[in-house]
């Protein structure tokens, strides 16, 4: 239910929330099929987001005041467009930093480095 | 590309709803992501209702509703865990309270009562709602959420007669015995008959419920029922 299709969903449950974080602060703003398109391609397919798992996450985001957003009609279609909040870029830097401490750390443990100068 | 017809995008929305999704934000989110799949995908030749029937299961495991559920999850789970945290903090607090009042009855020294007020207070009105609010989250079960919030309610009767009758305030015996007396003689016979029904251990069920009703009933006799 979670991201899909390459990577196990247990492995990629806790980066879900800062992969959205960091596309919304660098695009500005989005909407929710946006998101999903966007990671797809910048992934080259090997992450797809479900809308299981986004819609939950972005409007807990607005919940926590990380997002805020704006509505747009489109014919009987309301387009809602979610960007990034002060909050939520502090958030989204933390997040980021968090995450990439994480897997530095996980290159140390899994002696990822020799292995690769190795091979 | 294809072009949704108002009378399409009705269709998907009423399709939404009746699959479960009664968030109205939720529902124009999946509305238009629907929608976008629809426009990008589907090609002039394939049938409309058949597309979307296709595309609807890869929102889902189950049923589409399982996108609310997680998203009430998600958007409740903070509050949950600021719950929690303040419940720990305040049963910190009430054990700290307690040894201080009690220290300070055994010493005789000033200030017992209104320890005694503060520990009381915060346990009753804090700590053991709090607990309520949790087992009722915690429990799938009905039956368990009412006995266990009964159990709790009850405690915050007996506590506050408790405090009543220390601070020799009125009305202080009928909150005691009436805390203890539903306590002893019907929740006690209330919890052996749900948890023996449910629970494994049958044996823990017994001793439990032998211990409450005998401090349950010991408090009781305390009690000078004439006066």
């Amino acid at each position: 239910m979670y991201i899909c299709p390459m990577y196990s969903s247990e492995l990629l449950k806790g980066t879900l929330k800062t992969i959205v974080l960091n596309l919304l602060k660098e695009q500005g703003k989005m909407y929710g099929y946006e998101i999903t398109q966007r990671v797809k391609m910048l992934s080259s397919d090997k992450i797809q987001i479900t809308e299981g798992a986004l819609y939950p996450l972005l409007h807990a985001l607005e919940k926590q005041g990380d997002v805020t957003t704006h509505e747009e009609f489109i014919g009987k279609r309301v387009r809602k467009y979610y960007s990034l909040t002060e909050k939520g870029t502090v958030s989204a830097n933390e997040k980021v930093n968090e995450l990439s401490d994480f897997m530095l750390t996980l290159r140390f443990l899994l002696n990822l480095d020799s292995t690769s100068a190795n091979g | 590309m294809v072009k949704l017809t108002d009378e399409q995008v009705e269709y998907v929305l009423n399709e939404i709803k009746a699959r479960g999704v009664t968030i109205e934000d939720l529902q124009y989110n999946l509305l238009d992501h629907m929608c976008c799949i629809i426009e990008n995908e589907m090609r002039d030749e394939d049938d409309f209702y058949q597309f979307v029937n296709a595309v609807f299961p890869r929102f889902f495991n189950e049923n589409l509703v399982e996108i609310e559920k997680e998203t009430i999850l998600l958007v409740t789970f903070k509050n949950y865990y600021a719950m929690k945290k303040t419940m720990y903090l305040t049963s910190v607090l009430v054990t700290a309270f307690m040894i201080l009042f009690s220290l300070f009855k055994i010493f005789h020294l000033p200030g017992a009562g209104a320890l005694f007020v503060i520990t009381v207070v915060l346990f009753s009105s804090l700590f053991l709602p709090l607990v309520i609010l949790i087992k009722l989250k915690d429990e799938s079960k009905k039956t368990e959420k009412m006995v266990y919030s009964f159990g709790f309610l009850l405690g915050i009767s007996t506590s506050i007669g408790v405090l009543f009758k220390l601070m020799h305030w009125p009305y202080a015996g009928i909150l005691m015995l009436s805390g203890v007396s539903i306590f002893t003689f019907i929740y006690v016979p209330l919890y052996y008959i749900t948890q023996s029904r449910t629970t494994k251990d049958k044996y823990q069920t017994i001793l439990l419920s032998i211990l409450m009703f005998t401090v349950g009933g010991l408090m009781f006799a305390l009690f000078d029922l004439k006066h």
